[in-house]
């Protein structure tokens, strides 16, 4: 039985293939889409338990799915992981304000975006204990 | 000899003028002698006469006339004049028309004539030079008043010429200075188009790259299909360049926050022996494949440094792996440090190899960007030349300085140095590092000091000596009321002060001490002798500044932050009704909010940050499961009780599973209510699992 279920989002579609991979080669299904529009769409009716987000997409870029996301009572508690190759820190600073859960910047080490979501998904079952 | 152009008509008098010259006691008069006006201006603008003598009673001319005349051609030269009358006012005239002096006819004789020559010429002549002089300081002092000069050079004849030069200098200057600005506006535009150029190119650069080094990475870990070893090997070689360039486009980028002052460092006080270590560790087997030997010697005395860990060891390795890149096999590496004394400001660290070493004039330019110089390092040592310039930044950054000792073919010693650990160096750079984070994202930085009351007398049941310990006790529960990632507490052991620093505006800092205060307040109790202090900090004060504004203010915690604030949540009005009056008539000091959708709540949650929330569970939308998550899935509210109320208490496992510190079945006894409430406020957590212990008994 699969671990859980992630959505990859990006707009490079062989990023998207990679991570895919990468996450199901360690036991998780995944659903996938390519730009911020579709993301919105496919996380409303998938119900994914783990968004992992690009930031620069083409019609909605990665902040503006997260903001929508929170604001919906489905998706509101998603934990959503942002990997990007943007080391801004205007866009590191929005993307914490708009709830990440995590930020990777691309290139990343696969180990530590496999641990991110091992990590998240466990919590999301556990009261935090600080 | 004086030339005298003598201006008279009749021949006699003539006569009698040159015989009393001749016979004057001052020799050497040369006359000579015109009959019209006219012929003595043609003389005049010849040049080289000394002084005229005018007779002002010519027969066909109007002496005033000529007088004008002669003036007018020859304004240097003195003009005496020959009258029968000596009227005052035609004196005057005379004078005013350039007449040096006059004499009158009856009384000419040869003394007096000579002598009156003599001295008009030296009396013109001295006149005439200070007419330039004052004409010149007249030009001085134009110029001054219309900004063309800064100083007067000097008043000898000569400072003419240099007034003229230093008002071209300035002239130039100006030119100068238009030019550099311009040039300067373009370098800044340059600088900015290169910083543009740079994060574009990284990010492109980043997604291919990104891109190929996981396509290798799954054909490596075998998740695309079996692999042979040695084609394993091959796409081994291929991972490792893919992070050799992402480290080389990090590098950059790297360099390029440090140039522009982007870079952030986060100094706390940091045992260096184990950064060594690691670093030793790190390169030991990296070296042996070059049969190097790479040495770590640590002094025994060797203090804490006020450093920035991650950037300290960024350092470290950038110096070790320069010292294994130049170093042939066989060669040996030392890592060291230095301590002259236990006074000591710096700890030194040097890096020491017996590599191919570098000349004099490279040794000015290692540190410089992309700066490769033409050694021969080992096979596959190939650097992005970026290296020691990051180093040098580094060490900068923290106040140290580096540097670099080195002869060709007997290796090489960097040398740099960090600052020995103080609280006082501490706490400085503390509030600095934050202070520059903060306003470079535009925000205000607030500081909350809070200090264990010095007036305890020992009455509320601890010593002094064990202010320490309850400093890290209220430490740690200050920590779970801060909210973001850039909120940060600080002990002062010397002081017995605990630092808090929050990204915050004044309003926000006013927030955070009334919630610091309460959870003191509910983990202590009211009476803890606490006093806190605070204020914003900005750029523009020294840290001493900062210390001296805040430490004046200190006041006792606050006795009204001590009422509780509870939260009920539940789609049915009557409840909240119900619910409320029961808590509100209670003994409990309570601050009572109502929320009926559990989307509301969640919202008023942020702001109202209650310690308890009462909530129901089944509510249309947003039900109490998912508000209950929302809760739980923010590290922040980590300190808020939670307690259930439902008509189906068989979603209260569920519940107490998710985190729910008790459960309440409706209907409810209001008694049982409001001692349950008591309880989780007043007495601590209750264990989820004896709750729903206590429910499945039931």
């Amino acid at each position: 039985m699969a671990k859980g279920k992630i959505l990859v989002v990006d707009d490079e579609p062989d990023i998207v293939k990679t991570v895919s991979m990468r996450l199901k080669s360690s036991g998780y299904d995944v659903v996938t889409a390519m730009d911020g529009v579709q993301a919105v769409e496919v996380a409303m009716k998938e119900r994914p338990d783990l968004i992992v987000l690009d930031i620069r997409m083409p019609q909605r870029d990665g902040h503006g799915v997260a903001t929508r996301l929170r604001d919906s009572t489905e998706t509101a508690f998603t934990p959503i992981i942002f990997l990007t190759a943007s080391t801004t820190e205007s866009d590191y600073q929005t993307a914490v304000g708009a709830g990440a859960s995590k930020y990777i910047t691309k290139p990343f080490a696969p180990e530590e975006l496999v641990a991110a979501v091992e990590q998240l998904l466990q919590s999301g079952h556990k009261r935090y204990a600080h | 000899m004086s030339t005298i152009l003598l201006v008279e008509n009749s021949p006699i008098v003539a006569e009698l003028i040159r015989d009393a010259l001749a016979k004057a006691p001052q020799p050497g008069f040369n006359v000579v002698r015109v009959a019209q006006p006219n012929e003595a201006v043609r003389w005049l603008s010849e040049g080289g006469i000394d002084a005229v003598l005018l007779d002002l009673e010519l027969p066909d001319s109007n002496g005033i006339d000529t007088l004008a005349q002669i003036s007018k051609v020859a304004p240097e030269t003195p003009v005496v004049v020959l009258t029968s009358s000596d009227d005052p006012s035609l004196v005057t005239s005379l004078l005013h028309l350039g007449m040096q002096n006059y004499l009158i006819k009856t009384e000419i004789r040869p003394g007096t004539l000579a002598g009156m020559l003599v001295c008009s010429i030296e009396h013109k002549r001295v006149l005439t030079k200070l007419q330039a002089e004052y004409d010149r300081l007249n030009e001085y002092f134009s110029a001054i008043r219309e900004g063309q000069v800064d100083a007067i050079i000097g008043s000898d004849p000569e400072s003419t010429v240099l007034h003229i030069e230093a008002m071209k200098l300035h002239e130039e200057n100006k030119r100068v200075a238009e030019v550099l600005a311009r040039s300067n506006a373009k370098l800044k535009e340059l600088d900015k188009a290169k910083s543009e150029f740079l994060s574009i190119a990284s990010h492109e650069l980043r997604t291919p790259l990104t891109i190929i080094k996981e396509y290798v990475g799954l054909l490596h870990d075998g998740i695309a299909g079996p692999v042979t070893s040695d084609q394993k090997e091959c796409l081994e070689s291929a991972l490792q360049n893919c992070n050799r360039l992402a480290n080389l486009i990090n590098d950059i980028l790297d360099l390029q926050r440090l140039d522009s002052g982007r870079v952030r460092i986060r100094r706390s006080k940091i045992d260096v022996a184990a950064l060594l270590g690691n670093c030793h560790h790190d390169f030991l087997s990296r070296c042996q494949t070059k049969y190097q030997r790479l040495e770590l010697q640590i002094s025994e005395n060797l203090p804490p440094v006020l450093c920035d860990p991650g950037k300290l060891t960024q350092v470290l390795v950038n110096l070790v792996a320069n010292a294994y890149k130049f170093t042939p096999e066989g060669g040996a590496i030392t890592i060291r440090d230095y301590v002259p004394d236990t006074a000591a400001q710096y700890v030194t660290f040097q890096i020491e190899d017996t590599g191919v070493g570098i000349s004099e004039e490279d040794q000015e330019c290692v540190f410089d960007k992309f700066t490769q110089l033409d050694r021969q390092p080992g096979p596959g040592a190939k650097g992005t030349g970026l290296g020691l310039a990051i180093a040098k930044n580094i060490v900068e950054l923290h106040g140290g300085e580096i540097s670099l000792k080195s002869s060709p073919g007997e290796g090489s010693t960097f040398t740099f140095t960090i600052p020995v650990y103080t609280e006082d160096g501490e706490l400085t750079a503390f509030i600095e590092d934050r202070l520059s984070a903060a306003t470079a994202t535009g925000k205000e930085l607030s500081v909350t000091l809070l200090k264990l009351d010095a007036t305890d007398q020992g009455d509320s049941g601890y010593d002094p000596g064990d202010k320490i310990d309850r400093l890290r006790e209220i430490e740690k529960c200050v920590r779970q009321t801060l909210r973001r990632k850039n909120d940060e507490t600080l002990v002062l052991e010397s002081e017995k002060i605990l630092v808090i620093v929050a990204e915050t505006d004044k309003a926000g800092a006013e927030s955070l001490r009334h919630r610091v205060e309460q959870s003191i307040a509910n983990e202590f109790g009211a009476t803890i002798p606490v006093a806190l202090g605070g204020g914003m900090v900005s750029a523009e004060d020294s840290p001493e500044d900062w210390m001296a504004k805040m430490k004046g203010q200190f006041l006792p915690l606050r006795a009204e932050s001590l009422a509780k604030r509870v939260l009920i949540v539940d789609d049915e009005e009557q409840v909240l009704e119900l619910i409320s009056q029961a808590l509100e008539s209670s003994s409990l000091n309570l601050k009572i909010e109502l929320a009926n959708e559990g989307y509301k709540a969640c919202l008023r949650f942020e702001e109202f940050e209650p310690h308890l929330v009462i909530l129901d569970i089944n509510m249309p939308g947003y039900d109490g499961e998912q508000v209950l998550r929302r809760i739980i899935s923010n590290p922040r509210w980590g300190t808020t009780k939670v307690m259930v109320i439902s008509g189906t208490p068989e979603k209260f496992r569920k519940m107490a599973e998710l985190g729910a510190d008790d459960c309440l079945a409706k209907p409810f006894d209001l008694k049982a209510l409001v001692d349950m409430v008591a309880s989780l406020l007043h007495g601590g957590t209750r264990d989820t699992l004896a709750a729903e212990r206590e429910l499945i008994e039931s």
